[in-house]
């Protein structure tokens, strides 16, 4: 029984939950900001890194590199053929991979945010459980549009062949464990700022902005550019992971980007408790572990094989959770804690001593 | 001629949808009157009546009659267990609102995936009722089916038959009281846990309807009440999800919005029929940032 291709795919999952869950437990935990089009800023990541490669490697099967393989040159990147060419190219030019993966990270986050501080607009106009449905709408739009024209994803199919850029590992399992611990750095940079931010004096006005909108503004703050700043950082990040998606799955489609995924990191972040990152760090372990289990190849390790498909069942267990939270512990696993600054440590040893 | 044949279609395929979005976004607009909450599990309902009228036609052989009957039941039932059991506890402990939202969409999930368990054990993944839908006459390149013909009507009587209701009945009266103000309407000894009762009770039973004639009308599969839901939401968004006569004519514009709309911007423009969805998805956000309260709100009043 060869584990290394679940184990791989089960932390490369877990960091982009994680880098998803931090995204929205930002918005929603501390801002307030219900961002139910989390599944779009993810999506926005995907799509740039499936544009950079394909574009990128295009060029490349037309210059020297391409000859040098004996590659025909690309003429459509939507093609079976030039997904072959693509995967070539990548395993046989590490550098330009890398240059690729970076490029697509910096703008991904770059156009991510673009996009998040755009739609913070309508936070401004509507309360939240419209703000809610505004953002839903639009991953649904973008969904569509997306799905209809092939210029961004090739349309209804997908792009195919958006090759890993460590395709020059040989050993798949090395090359595995290699992404998988790529991927948790980035997460776990990500862990690091989300943690900084929400301790941050920021990170008290967004709290700030959630509990009393009015009060915040009384008090000076500028409202309208901290709900910007927020859903520009959440997003950023958002788009972040959805690059590092592409390249793990190694396509990139618009009918992956459905509203059950914000559901599901939703999920994560009330399982876990809103505003705390630790919570949700544990709350997208646990959800990961139910994602990554509920698969027909995990249970098929087993020798069990249900009568129906086990992907339904998945869902069934996420809303009935999401129930039973909002029902039950509406403060997730461990609650919102006390805004650890140096000013409240200096006390607490004083208290203790 | 040739463009008024062609026009025929799109037409007639309005007038059916935004009939069917009457059935469907009507208890929409209710249950949003009188709790506040969007349902996202009203979608469920109309898939739970669209199973019911199936497996009971199909599987048990009943006549279209009965089969109606146990798809408004079955909607029915669930809408007011899926009240008792999750909102209005929700409701006692004074949620906020989008902590109702998030539950009902937890609710949509499951209830959506165990349809589909069902499905998938019974192979009723993709099925229609199996009834005949029968051309009645044809106008240019359109046809007018039996389900024209009773759809129709049934959209305009219950449009009919709520204003009545709304504005005759004492009963009504008090649900409109409760649908404005909860505090004011329980301070003025309105039976609110009652009204409550009656608005889950006809949300289930008219989206249960609804689901069982698109079965007639088309294939389903577990998914046809999530489809749908942009389009209930788009009809009763145009009213504000409180006023029964914008979503009334809010399901005509999506309907005619989503057939009419894309054909004459085909035609004209030559836009890409896979737009179509999109269409509906811009009202709703068109409608939420400029106008949330409905269209009818411009004009102070008419809220029915």
């Amino acid at each position: 029984m060869n584990l290394t291709p679940l184990i791989a795919s089960f932390l490369v999952f877990y960091g982009l939950y994680l880098i998803l869950s931090l995204s929205l437990n930002l918005e929603y935990g501390y801002a307030g900001q219900p961002n139910f089009g989390k599944v779009f800023f993810y999506s926005v990541g995907a799509y740039t890194a499936g544009a950079v490669t394909a574009h990128t490697l295009r060029w490349a099967s037309f210059g020297p590199m391409g000859e040098a393989l004996g590659l025909p040159p690309v003429a459509d990147i939507c093609s079976a053929a030039a997904a072959v060419v693509r995967e070539q190219l990548a395993a046989a030019h590490p550098g330009l991979m890398a240059v690729i993966f970076l490029t697509s990270l910096v703008l991904a986050a770059l156009l991510g945010a673009a996009a998040g501080y755009l739609l913070s607009y309508p936070a401004l106009r509507v309360r939240e459980v419209y703000l809610a449905m505004v953002l839903l709408i639009v991953a649904e739009i973008s969904r569509s549009y997306v799905r209809a024209n092939s210029a961004i994803a090739c349309g209804a199919h997908g792009l195919v062949g958006v090759p890993n850029p460590l395709l020059w590992i040989d050993d798949p399992g090395v090359r595995g464990y290699a992404y998988a611990a790529a991927v948790l750095a980035v997460a776990g940079i990500v862990y690091v700022v989300a943690q900084r931010l929400g301790n941050s004096p920021f990170g008290r006005v967004l709290k700030a902005v959630r509990d009393d909108e009015l009060a915040a503004q009384v008090l000076g703050k500028r409202v309208a550019r901290i709900k910007g700043q927020v859903m520009a950082i959440g997003s950023g990040m958002a788009a972040v992971a959805g690059v590092l998606y592409a390249f793990h799955v190694q396509f990139v489609g618009a009918e992956d980007f459905i509203p059950v995924i914000t559901f599901n990191v939703l999920a994560m972040v009330i399982l876990g408790g809103a505003a705390n990152h630790k919570g949700v760090a544990l709350g997208a372990l646990i959800l990961t572990a139910v994602d990554r289990m509920s698969r027909t190849s995990f249970l098929a390790l087993f020798g069990l094989q249900p009568p129906f498909d086990v992907n339904y069942l998945r869902y069934v267990i996420i809303g009935a959770l999401l129930v039973v939270l909002i029902m039950f512990r509406p403060q997730g696993l461990l609650p919102e804690g006390p805004v650890r600054t140096p000013a409240v440590e200096v006390f607490q040893r004083r208290g203790s001593a | 001629m040739e463009f008024l044949a062609e026009l025929a279609a799109p037409l007639l395929t309005g007038l059916l949808h935004g009939s069917l979005f009457t059935l469907m976004a009507v208890g929409l607009t209710m249950t949003f009157s009188v709790t506040r909450m969007i349902n996202f599990a009203h979608a469920e309902l109309v898939t739970l009546g669209a199973y019911a009228a199936v497996v009971a036609v199909n599987n048990y052989g009943w006549s279209l009659g009965p089969a109606m009957a146990a798809a408004v039941l079955i909607g029915l039932a669930a809408a007011v267990l899926v009240d008792e059991l999750v909102y209005k506890p929700l409701t006692a402990m004074r949620a906020p609102d989008l902590y109702l939202m998030v539950a009902s969409i937890g609710v949509s999930m499951v209830l959506r995936h165990i349809i589909y368990i069902f499905a998938d054990l019974n192979g009723l993944l993709n099925v229609k009722a199996r009834v005949l839908n029968n051309p009645v006459m044809f106008v240019g390149y359109g046809t007018v089916t039996t389900v024209h013909l009773w759809a129709v009507p049934a959209a305009l009587l219950l449009a009919l038959g709520l204003h009545l209701f709304l504005t005759q009945s004492l009963t009504g009266k008090v649900m409109r009281a409760v649908a404005d103000n909860v505090m004011l309407a329980q301070a003025s000894a309105a039976p609110v846990a009652r009204i409550r009762r009656l608005a889950w009770i006809a949300a289930g039973s008219l989206a249960g309807l609804a689901g069982a004639v698109w079965a007639v009308y088309s294939p389903v599969t577990p998914s046809v009440g999530w489809g749908l839901l942009p389009r209930m939401f788009a009809s009763a968004i145009i009213g504000g999800l409180v006023s029964f006569s914008g979503t009334f004519i809010g399901a005509y514009v999506v309907g005619f919005a989503e057939n009419l709309g894309i054909f004459l911007a085909n035609y004209f423009l030559g836009t890409p029929l896979d737009y179509r969805g999109i269409i509906t998805f811009l009202i709703v956000a068109v409608m939420l940032l400029w106008r949330p309260a409905g269209v009818l709100a411009a004009r102070g009043g008419g809220r029915w």
